[in-house]
């Protein structure tokens, strides 16, 4: 491997022996330079000025959005849709939920009982009653 | 000293001239050693240097930073085919010879053992001549490799060969320079003769 290494380094060495360090024709490739030079700075200006208008349009549509979303998540109590969804979604109307669930329980409760009762009468009872 | 991407962007960034005129004096002279290797003549490799460099400047709003070497090696080499076109002399690299075997085939059996030095006497001259003989592939990929400074996988990329093929071609331009200018035998007597002489 050093011996490959070796004969690159020679050969570079001796291809770049006696080249001139002044490059040729310099003051034609500064005149092109200098000619395409308006070009390309009004072409990076331009390329700046469209990424900092859509930053700032970017910006501005993530703080719209931001506040749409803000104002949508306040209780409307004159939309009915709202109103019952705010009822479901506070305490309040959990409990009230749960109070009706808890009432239908009871209910159900004492229908049972009084079937148990009718069931375990005793006969002598309804015999009596008839 | 400011890095070349630094200049490269003050030239397209603020139309700075000057720090271009840095940047062409800065690669000057391995541009002009990669150019002279790649065309027949000093002439055209001026006229190819000329052109690398307005291509550059035409181009330089298109650079997004890296390495700026290579990418120069890359536009120096766009301009030599466009020249090789114009003179009717590109020829293909997947050429075969006449045997049928590739470029990359026709490698010299002969191995450099490990820890052996290369001597040689040869003169600048030789060598431009010697890399001159070399086939087409070989020698652009060595040029790129040693001058231009890009890594295989770029040098494979920009010929649009596989990664094997390009590490072929620089082992046999190695081994090809290595016949052709190698004289060993010459060389480590001289030297043994200075030792002795300084003892």
């Amino acid at each position: 491997m050093n011996e490959y290494r070796d004969i690159e380094d020679f050969v570079k060495g001796r291809l770049e022996e006696g080249v001139s360090s002044s490059p040729p024709r310099l003051a034609e490739i500064e005149r092109a330079a200098a000619a395409e030079s308006f070009a390309l700075v009004a072409e990076h200006r331009s390329r700046r000025r469209c990424t900092v208008a859509m930053l700032l349009a970017a910006s501005i549509a993530i703080v719209f959005s931001f506040a749409v979303l803000h104002i949508d998540s306040s209780p409307k109590p004159e939309n009915t849709v709202a109103c019952v969804i705010d009822l479901l979604r506070t305490a309040d109307g959990a409990e009230t939920l749960s109070e009706t669930s808890t009432e239908s329980e009871s209910e159900e409760t004492t229908v049972a009982e009084m079937l148990l009762a009718w069931q375990d009468a005793p006969y002598e009872s309804a015999i009596a009653d008839l | 000293m400011e890095e070349d991407s630094e200049l490269l962007f003050a030239y397209s960034r603020r139309g700075d001239v000057e720090s271009l005129s840095v940047l062409v004096r800065r690669h000057a002279v391995w541009m002009q050693a990669f150019l002279r290797g790649l065309l027949p003549t000093a002439e055209d490799a001026e006229d190819a240097f000329q052109e690398t460099w307005v291509r550059v400047v035409k181009s330089a709003g298109k650079y997004r930073g890296g390495k700026v070497k290579p990418y120069l090696a890359v536009v120096a080499r766009s301009a030599v085919i466009d020249r090789l076109r114009q003179m009717g002399r590109l020829v293909s690299l997947d050429v075969e010879d006449g045997e049928g075997a590739s470029a990359a085939e026709r490698l010299p059996d002969e191995s450099p053992s490990p820890g052996e030095r290369f001597e040689s006497k040869a003169t600048a001259e030789d060598v431009r001549e010697a890399v001159r003989a070399l086939p087409e592939g070989p020698r652009q990929v060595l040029l790129m490799r040693i001058e231009g400074e890009l890594s295989f996988k770029e040098i494979a990329s920009e010929l649009g060969v596989p990664l094997g093929t390009a590490l072929t071609w620089m082992r046999t331009a190695t081994l090809k320079l290595k016949e052709m200018l190698g004289d060993r035998n010459e060389r480590i007597p001289r030297y043994r003769r200075f030792r002795e002489g300084a003892a």
